[in-house]
Protein backbone atom coordinates (compact mmCIF):
# COMPACT_ATOMS: atom_id res chain seq x y z
CA UNK A 1 0.00 0.00 0.00
CA UNK A 2 2.84 2.37 0.83
CA UNK A 3 4.28 1.63 -2.60
CA UNK A 4 0.94 2.46 -4.25
CA UNK A 5 0.72 5.74 -2.35
CA UNK A 6 4.28 6.63 -3.28
CA UNK A 7 3.66 5.76 -6.92
CA UNK A 8 0.52 7.90 -7.09
CA UNK A 9 2.15 10.79 -5.26
CA UNK A 10 5.34 10.67 -7.31
CA UNK A 11 3.50 10.50 -10.64
CA UNK A 12 1.46 13.56 -9.62
CA UNK A 13 4.60 15.46 -8.59
CA UNK A 14 6.47 14.47 -11.74
CA UNK A 15 3.64 15.67 -13.98
CA UNK A 16 3.45 18.95 -12.02
CA UNK A 17 7.18 19.50 -12.56
CA UNK A 18 7.17 18.56 -16.26
CA UNK A 19 3.88 20.30 -17.06
CA UNK A 20 4.76 23.38 -15.01
CA UNK A 21 8.17 23.63 -16.62
CA UNK A 22 6.69 23.35 -20.10
CA UNK A 23 4.13 26.07 -19.32
CA UNK A 24 6.88 28.38 -18.07
CA UNK A 25 8.80 27.83 -21.31
CA UNK A 26 5.59 28.66 -23.17
CA UNK A 27 5.16 31.82 -21.07
CA UNK A 28 8.71 32.88 -21.95
CA UNK A 29 7.75 32.79 -25.62
CA UNK A 30 4.23 34.24 -25.41
CA UNK A 31 4.82 36.72 -22.55
CA UNK A 32 1.27 35.94 -21.37
CA UNK A 33 0.19 35.86 -17.74
CA UNK A 34 -2.07 32.74 -17.62
CA UNK A 35 0.62 30.25 -18.67
CA UNK A 36 3.14 31.96 -16.40
CA UNK A 37 1.03 31.85 -13.23
CA UNK A 38 -0.20 28.32 -13.90
CA UNK A 39 3.25 26.99 -14.78
CA UNK A 40 4.75 28.68 -11.74
CA UNK A 41 1.99 27.30 -9.51
CA UNK A 42 2.38 23.72 -10.76
CA UNK A 43 6.16 23.78 -10.60
CA UNK A 44 6.31 25.34 -7.13
CA UNK A 45 3.56 23.20 -5.58
CA UNK A 46 4.65 19.92 -7.12
CA UNK A 47 8.38 20.39 -7.48
CA UNK A 48 9.27 22.40 -4.39
CA UNK A 49 6.53 22.70 -1.74
CA UNK A 50 5.66 19.00 -1.45
CA UNK A 51 9.25 17.71 -1.19
CA UNK A 52 9.97 20.43 1.41
CA UNK A 53 6.96 19.33 3.47
CA UNK A 54 8.09 15.72 3.29
CA UNK A 55 11.62 16.66 4.39
CA UNK A 56 10.28 18.76 7.27
CA UNK A 57 7.74 16.25 8.55
CA UNK A 58 9.32 12.87 7.90
CA UNK A 59 11.23 11.43 10.84
CA UNK A 60 14.84 12.13 9.91
CA UNK A 61 18.09 13.00 11.67
CA UNK A 62 17.84 16.59 10.46
CA UNK A 63 18.22 19.20 13.24
CA UNK A 64 14.97 20.82 14.41
CA UNK A 65 16.02 24.25 13.11
CA UNK A 66 16.52 22.85 9.62
CA UNK A 67 13.17 21.03 9.68
CA UNK A 68 11.43 24.22 10.83
CA UNK A 69 13.18 26.18 8.05
CA UNK A 70 11.94 23.61 5.53
CA UNK A 71 8.40 23.90 6.90
CA UNK A 72 8.42 27.71 6.70
CA UNK A 73 9.74 27.48 3.14
CA UNK A 74 7.00 24.94 2.34
CA UNK A 75 4.26 27.22 3.72
CA UNK A 76 5.65 30.24 1.85
CA UNK A 77 5.93 28.40 -1.46
CA UNK A 78 2.43 26.97 -0.98
CA UNK A 79 1.10 30.53 -0.70
CA UNK A 80 2.93 31.64 -3.86
CA UNK A 81 1.86 28.54 -5.82
CA UNK A 82 -1.76 28.80 -4.75
CA UNK A 83 -1.72 32.54 -5.54
CA UNK A 84 -0.67 31.48 -9.05
CA UNK A 85 -3.65 29.12 -9.29
CA UNK A 86 -6.03 31.83 -8.05
CA UNK A 87 -4.64 34.32 -10.53
CA UNK A 88 -5.05 31.75 -13.33
CA UNK A 89 -8.69 31.04 -12.43
CA UNK A 90 -9.51 34.75 -12.34
CA UNK A 91 -7.60 35.60 -15.49
CA UNK A 92 -9.15 32.79 -17.53
CA UNK A 93 -12.71 32.47 -16.29
CA UNK A 94 -13.61 35.73 -14.52
CA UNK A 95 -11.36 38.47 -15.88
CA UNK A 96 -13.92 41.28 -15.59
CA UNK A 97 -15.70 40.58 -12.30
CA UNK A 98 -14.68 42.68 -9.32
CA UNK A 99 -15.47 39.86 -6.86
CA UNK A 100 -13.05 37.51 -8.58
CA UNK A 101 -10.24 40.05 -8.27
CA UNK A 102 -10.96 40.33 -4.55
CA UNK A 103 -11.19 36.54 -4.15
CA UNK A 104 -7.94 35.94 -6.03
CA UNK A 105 -6.16 38.12 -3.46
CA UNK A 106 -8.21 37.03 -0.45
CA UNK A 107 -7.40 33.31 -0.78
CA UNK A 108 -3.61 33.66 -0.65
CA UNK A 109 -4.15 36.39 1.95
CA UNK A 110 -6.01 33.84 4.08
CA UNK A 111 -3.02 31.51 3.81
CA UNK A 112 -0.62 34.28 4.85
CA UNK A 113 -2.87 35.01 7.82
CA UNK A 114 -2.73 31.30 8.66
CA UNK A 115 1.08 31.46 8.68
CA UNK A 116 0.93 34.47 10.97
CA UNK A 117 -1.43 32.61 13.31
CA UNK A 118 0.88 29.59 13.36
CA UNK A 119 3.79 31.84 14.27
CA UNK A 120 1.89 33.59 17.06
CA UNK A 121 0.26 30.48 18.57
CA UNK A 122 2.39 27.35 18.82
CA UNK A 123 5.17 28.46 16.46
CA UNK A 124 6.38 26.68 13.34
CA UNK A 125 8.15 24.02 15.40
CA UNK A 126 4.79 23.08 16.87
CA UNK A 127 3.31 22.83 13.38
CA UNK A 128 5.70 20.00 12.50
CA UNK A 129 3.54 17.45 14.31
CA UNK A 130 0.19 19.05 15.11
CA UNK A 131 -2.42 21.03 13.25
CA UNK A 132 -3.43 24.26 14.92
CA UNK A 133 -5.78 27.02 13.84
CA UNK A 134 -3.08 28.64 11.72
CA UNK A 135 -2.36 25.53 9.66
CA UNK A 136 -6.08 24.87 9.36
CA UNK A 137 -6.62 28.36 7.96
CA UNK A 138 -3.81 27.80 5.46
CA UNK A 139 -5.31 24.49 4.38
CA UNK A 140 -8.76 26.06 4.04
CA UNK A 141 -7.25 28.76 1.81
CA UNK A 142 -5.58 26.11 -0.34
CA UNK A 143 -8.73 23.98 -0.51
CA UNK A 144 -10.86 27.00 -1.47
CA UNK A 145 -8.35 27.80 -4.23
CA UNK A 146 -8.57 24.26 -5.60
CA UNK A 147 -12.36 24.27 -5.23
CA UNK A 148 -12.71 27.56 -7.12
CA UNK A 149 -10.48 26.28 -9.93
CA UNK A 150 -12.44 23.00 -10.14
CA UNK A 151 -15.83 24.71 -10.05
CA UNK A 152 -15.00 27.31 -12.73
CA UNK A 153 -13.37 24.85 -15.11
CA UNK A 154 -16.05 22.16 -14.80
CA UNK A 155 -18.79 24.80 -15.17
CA UNK A 156 -17.04 26.17 -18.25
CA UNK A 157 -16.56 22.69 -19.71
CA UNK A 158 -20.35 22.22 -19.57
CA UNK A 159 -20.77 25.45 -21.55
CA UNK A 160 -18.13 24.31 -24.04
CA UNK A 161 -19.94 20.99 -24.46
CA UNK A 162 -22.95 22.89 -25.84
CA UNK A 163 -20.66 24.78 -28.25
CA UNK A 164 -19.05 21.50 -29.22
CA UNK A 165 -22.38 20.23 -30.50
CA UNK A 166 -22.39 23.14 -32.98
CA UNK A 167 -18.75 22.76 -33.94
CA UNK A 168 -17.89 26.06 -32.26
CA UNK A 169 -15.05 24.78 -30.13
CA UNK A 170 -11.99 22.59 -30.65
CA UNK A 171 -12.71 19.21 -28.98
CA UNK A 172 -9.15 19.12 -27.64
CA UNK A 173 -9.69 22.44 -25.87
CA UNK A 174 -13.00 21.24 -24.41
CA UNK A 175 -11.26 18.11 -23.15
CA UNK A 176 -8.35 20.11 -21.70
CA UNK A 177 -10.67 22.38 -19.69
CA UNK A 178 -12.50 19.33 -18.38
CA UNK A 179 -9.30 17.49 -17.46
CA UNK A 180 -8.03 20.54 -15.57
CA UNK A 181 -11.30 20.66 -13.65
CA UNK A 182 -11.09 16.94 -12.85
CA UNK A 183 -7.49 17.27 -11.63
CA UNK A 184 -8.38 20.23 -9.41
CA UNK A 185 -11.50 18.47 -8.10
CA UNK A 186 -9.50 15.38 -7.22
CA UNK A 187 -6.80 17.45 -5.53
CA UNK A 188 -9.54 19.10 -3.48
CA UNK A 189 -11.09 15.76 -2.47
CA UNK A 190 -7.71 14.30 -1.54
CA UNK A 191 -6.69 17.26 0.59
CA UNK A 192 -10.15 17.59 2.21
CA UNK A 193 -10.26 13.93 3.25
CA UNK A 194 -6.68 14.05 4.56
CA UNK A 195 -7.31 17.23 6.57
CA UNK A 196 -10.62 15.95 7.99
CA UNK A 197 -8.96 12.69 9.07
CA UNK A 198 -6.08 14.63 10.61
CA UNK A 199 -8.51 16.87 12.54
CA UNK A 200 -10.20 13.74 13.92
CA UNK A 201 -6.83 12.47 15.07
CA UNK A 202 -6.68 9.67 12.53
CA UNK A 203 -3.36 9.00 10.79
CA UNK A 204 -5.02 8.69 7.39
CA UNK A 205 -1.87 8.70 5.26
CA UNK A 206 -0.31 6.07 7.48
CA UNK A 207 -3.26 3.68 7.08
CA UNK A 208 -3.69 1.16 4.27
CA UNK A 209 -6.99 2.73 3.17
CA UNK A 210 -5.48 6.22 3.22
CA UNK A 211 -2.43 5.13 1.26
CA UNK A 212 -4.57 3.40 -1.38
CA UNK A 213 -6.97 6.35 -1.59
CA UNK A 214 -4.28 9.02 -1.94
CA UNK A 215 -2.14 6.84 -4.22
CA UNK A 216 -4.99 6.10 -6.59
CA UNK A 217 -6.34 9.67 -6.43
CA UNK A 218 -2.89 11.13 -7.03
CA UNK A 219 -2.36 8.85 -9.98
CA UNK A 220 -5.70 9.81 -11.58
CA UNK A 221 -5.12 13.54 -10.95
CA UNK A 222 -1.59 13.25 -12.36
CA UNK A 223 -2.91 11.40 -15.41
CA UNK A 224 -5.51 14.15 -15.98
CA UNK A 225 -2.79 16.82 -15.84
CA UNK A 226 -0.58 14.79 -18.16
CA UNK A 227 -3.33 14.39 -20.74
CA UNK A 228 -4.26 18.07 -20.41
CA UNK A 229 -0.84 19.68 -20.73
CA UNK A 230 1.44 17.01 -22.20
CA UNK A 231 -1.01 15.10 -24.40
CA UNK A 232 0.46 12.27 -26.48
CA UNK A 233 -0.56 12.28 -30.14
CA UNK A 234 -2.73 9.12 -29.98
CA UNK A 235 -4.76 10.60 -27.13
CA UNK A 236 -5.30 13.87 -29.03
CA UNK A 237 -6.45 11.90 -32.09
CA UNK A 238 -8.81 9.87 -29.92
CA UNK A 239 -10.32 13.07 -28.43
CA UNK A 240 -10.83 14.56 -31.89
CA UNK A 241 -12.52 11.38 -33.11
CA UNK A 242 -14.58 10.98 -29.96
CA UNK A 243 -15.84 14.54 -29.50
CA UNK A 244 -15.31 15.95 -32.99
CA UNK A 245 -18.10 13.74 -34.27
CA UNK A 246 -20.55 15.43 -31.90
CA UNK A 247 -20.43 18.57 -34.04
CA UNK B 1 -25.36 44.77 -19.24
CA UNK B 2 -22.71 45.14 -21.95
CA UNK B 3 -23.49 43.20 -25.12
CA UNK B 4 -21.38 42.56 -28.20
CA UNK B 5 -22.01 44.70 -31.32
CA UNK B 6 -22.79 41.47 -33.21
CA UNK B 7 -25.57 40.68 -30.75
CA UNK B 8 -26.98 44.23 -30.96
CA UNK B 9 -26.86 44.22 -34.76
CA UNK B 10 -28.63 40.84 -35.01
CA UNK B 11 -31.34 41.90 -32.56
CA UNK B 12 -32.03 45.08 -34.53
CA UNK B 13 -32.17 43.19 -37.82
CA UNK B 14 -34.45 40.51 -36.40
CA UNK B 15 -36.78 43.13 -34.95
CA UNK B 16 -36.95 44.88 -38.34
CA UNK B 17 -37.56 41.69 -40.30
CA UNK B 18 -40.28 40.19 -38.09
CA UNK B 19 -43.23 41.25 -35.98
CA UNK B 20 -41.18 40.70 -32.81
CA UNK B 21 -40.62 43.79 -30.67
CA UNK B 22 -37.17 44.71 -29.35
CA UNK B 23 -37.63 42.84 -26.10
CA UNK B 24 -38.88 39.68 -27.83
CA UNK B 25 -36.11 39.77 -30.43
CA UNK B 26 -33.40 40.18 -27.79
CA UNK B 27 -34.97 37.54 -25.56
CA UNK B 28 -35.23 35.03 -28.42
CA UNK B 29 -31.61 35.50 -29.40
CA UNK B 30 -30.51 35.31 -25.78
CA UNK B 31 -32.32 31.96 -25.39
CA UNK B 32 -30.67 30.65 -28.56
CA UNK B 33 -27.26 31.87 -27.35
CA UNK B 34 -27.71 30.18 -23.99
CA UNK B 35 -28.68 26.86 -25.54
CA UNK B 36 -25.53 27.05 -27.69
CA UNK B 37 -23.30 27.90 -24.72
CA UNK B 38 -22.57 31.40 -26.04
CA UNK B 39 -22.54 34.77 -24.31
CA UNK B 40 -24.30 37.91 -25.56
CA UNK B 41 -21.37 39.97 -24.30
CA UNK B 42 -18.76 38.14 -26.35
CA UNK B 43 -20.46 36.47 -29.31
CA UNK B 44 -18.52 36.87 -32.56
CA UNK B 45 -19.88 37.18 -36.10
CA UNK B 46 -18.75 33.61 -36.91
CA UNK B 47 -20.51 32.22 -33.85
CA UNK B 48 -23.65 34.23 -34.60
CA UNK B 49 -23.66 32.84 -38.15
CA UNK B 50 -23.67 29.28 -36.80
CA UNK B 51 -26.41 30.23 -34.35
CA UNK B 52 -28.52 31.76 -37.13
CA UNK B 53 -28.05 28.68 -39.30
CA UNK B 54 -28.54 25.96 -36.73
CA UNK B 55 -30.37 27.20 -33.65
CA UNK B 56 -32.39 30.35 -34.31
CA UNK B 57 -34.74 28.93 -36.99
CA UNK B 58 -36.35 26.60 -34.43
CA UNK B 59 -36.60 29.39 -31.86
CA UNK B 60 -38.30 31.68 -34.39
CA UNK B 61 -40.71 28.96 -35.44
CA UNK B 62 -41.83 28.84 -31.83
CA UNK B 63 -42.80 32.53 -32.30
CA UNK B 64 -44.71 31.56 -35.49
CA UNK B 65 -42.29 33.52 -37.67
CA UNK B 66 -42.90 32.47 -41.26
CA UNK B 67 -40.07 30.96 -43.28
CA UNK B 68 -37.65 31.32 -40.36
CA UNK B 69 -34.88 29.32 -42.04
CA UNK B 70 -34.92 31.60 -45.09
CA UNK B 71 -34.96 34.71 -42.90
CA UNK B 72 -31.98 33.42 -40.90
CA UNK B 73 -30.06 32.60 -44.10
CA UNK B 74 -30.62 36.19 -45.27
CA UNK B 75 -29.36 37.51 -41.93
CA UNK B 76 -26.24 35.32 -42.18
CA UNK B 77 -25.57 36.74 -45.62
CA UNK B 78 -25.96 40.34 -44.40
CA UNK B 79 -23.93 39.60 -41.25
CA UNK B 80 -21.04 38.39 -43.39
CA UNK B 81 -20.85 41.80 -45.05
CA UNK B 82 -20.71 43.75 -41.78
CA UNK B 83 -17.55 44.91 -40.04
CA UNK B 84 -17.55 44.93 -36.24
CA UNK B 85 -15.17 46.38 -33.70
CA UNK B 86 -13.77 43.39 -31.83
CA UNK B 87 -12.18 43.59 -28.41
CA UNK B 88 -8.90 41.70 -28.46
CA UNK B 89 -9.38 39.76 -25.24
CA UNK B 90 -7.72 36.45 -24.55
CA UNK B 91 -10.69 34.07 -24.30
CA UNK B 92 -10.65 31.01 -22.05
CA UNK B 93 -10.64 28.80 -25.16
CA UNK B 94 -7.68 30.67 -26.65
CA UNK B 95 -5.75 30.34 -23.39
CA UNK B 96 -6.45 26.61 -23.02
CA UNK B 97 -5.61 26.06 -26.69
CA UNK B 98 -2.15 27.56 -26.06
CA UNK B 99 -1.55 25.53 -22.88
CA UNK B 100 -1.38 22.21 -24.69
CA UNK B 101 0.29 23.35 -27.87
CA UNK B 102 3.70 21.97 -28.69
CA UNK B 103 4.76 24.96 -30.77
Amino acid sequence: MAFLAALGGLSFLLICILGGGRLLLLARRTRKLPEFVLGMGMLLLGGVATPLAALARMPTDLPLDVRVAFLVAHFTIMVIGMAGFSAFTRQVFRPNEAWSRILSWALPGMMVLGMFLTHTTHGFAGALDTMGRGELLQQLGAMATLGWAAWESLRYSRILKRRLALGLVDPVVFDRVRLWGIAMGLALVLSSVTICAQLMGFNFLGSAVGAAFTGFGGFIAGSALYLAFLPPEPYTSWVINRFGTEA
Amino acid sequence: MITSPVFDWTCTELEGATTLNALEARGTIRIALKSAGLDAAAVSAEEMSVLLNRVLPQELEAWAVEDAAHLCARLVDRLGRQRFEVALRDSAEAIFARLGSHR
